[in-house]
């Protein structure tokens, strides 16, 4: 059984989804449901808040850290930064 | 700023940005793991490499997302907080200013724990997990590089 759900939202946002679902020849309801089951089935996904040069930094260095364990720090940092589009 | 005013495993009091404003600060200042910090060589800037934190409540009958790290009841309770998870899904590099940082000057107020060396390496695994990088995983345990013979 499907159940109703109240939800408050910005009617600028309310206005511009009614206009994309009417282009799509679906209800609002059926617009926002499809987007829901998307990012729900999606995979797990990485969202990275970065300054545009931050590939530019460098990693300090931390005490007791091995030349390895730095290496593998900095591998890291590209690979989430990789991932993410940056 | 010459030196780091944190280290990478510390829990510290942040406004971490939100993804619509990430040259703002946000509203309120929250809990936030640090993974990693790192310096512009030019400008000698640091930033801090924050997970974001949340107290949301996870199903315990269900398993956590890919991301998603318990911060165990007494460690929460050694920073005087409720249990509560990383989402290490959300990540932050945040300029270490005191607009961001309010406890910036006083370290002893803007570190609130620091995580053992395992549960540090265990957050690591986990960004490798979700930067896709199986290679960057280190083992745990007595299977660990430290305990084998």
């Amino acid at each position: 059984m499907r159940e109703t759900l109240t939800l408050r939202l910005n009617p600028d946002v309310i206005k511009a989804a009614k206009k994309k679902a009417q282009a799509d020849n679906r209800t609002l309801t059926n617009y926002i449901e499809t987007l829901m089951i998307r990012d729900l089935q999606s995979g797990p996904s990485l969202e990275v808040i970065a300054q545009p040069d931050i590939r530019e930094y460098e990693s300090v260095p931390l005490p007791g850290e091995t030349k390895a364990e730095r290496k593998r720090r900095d591998a890291l940092f590209h690979a989430i930064l990789d991932q993410s589009g940056h | 700023m010459t030196k780091p005013p944190f280290s990478p495993g510390q829990f510290v009091w942040c406004r971490f940005p939100y993804s619509e404003a990430p040259l703002s600060p946000g509203d309120k200042e929250r809990i936030v793991y640090v993974a990693d910090i790192r310096q512009h060589s030019g400008r000698r800037l640091f930033t801090v490499m924050s997970l974001y934190t949340t107290t949301v409540q996870w199903d315990p009958a269900l398993p956590l997302p890919l991301g998603i790290i318990r911060v165990a009841g007494a460690a929460a309770a050694k920073m005087n907080q409720k249990p509560f998870v990383i989402d290490a899904r959300r990540i932050a590099f945040v300029p270490a200013t005191e607009d961001f940082f309010p406890r910036l000057w006083s370290p002893e107020n803007a570190v609130v724990y620091e995580a053992t060396k395992g549960f540090r390496t265990h957050v690591e695994n986990v960004l490798a997990q979700l930067a896709n990088r199986p290679d960057l995983v280190q083992l745990l345990g007595p299977e660990g590089p430290r305990h084998r013979r």
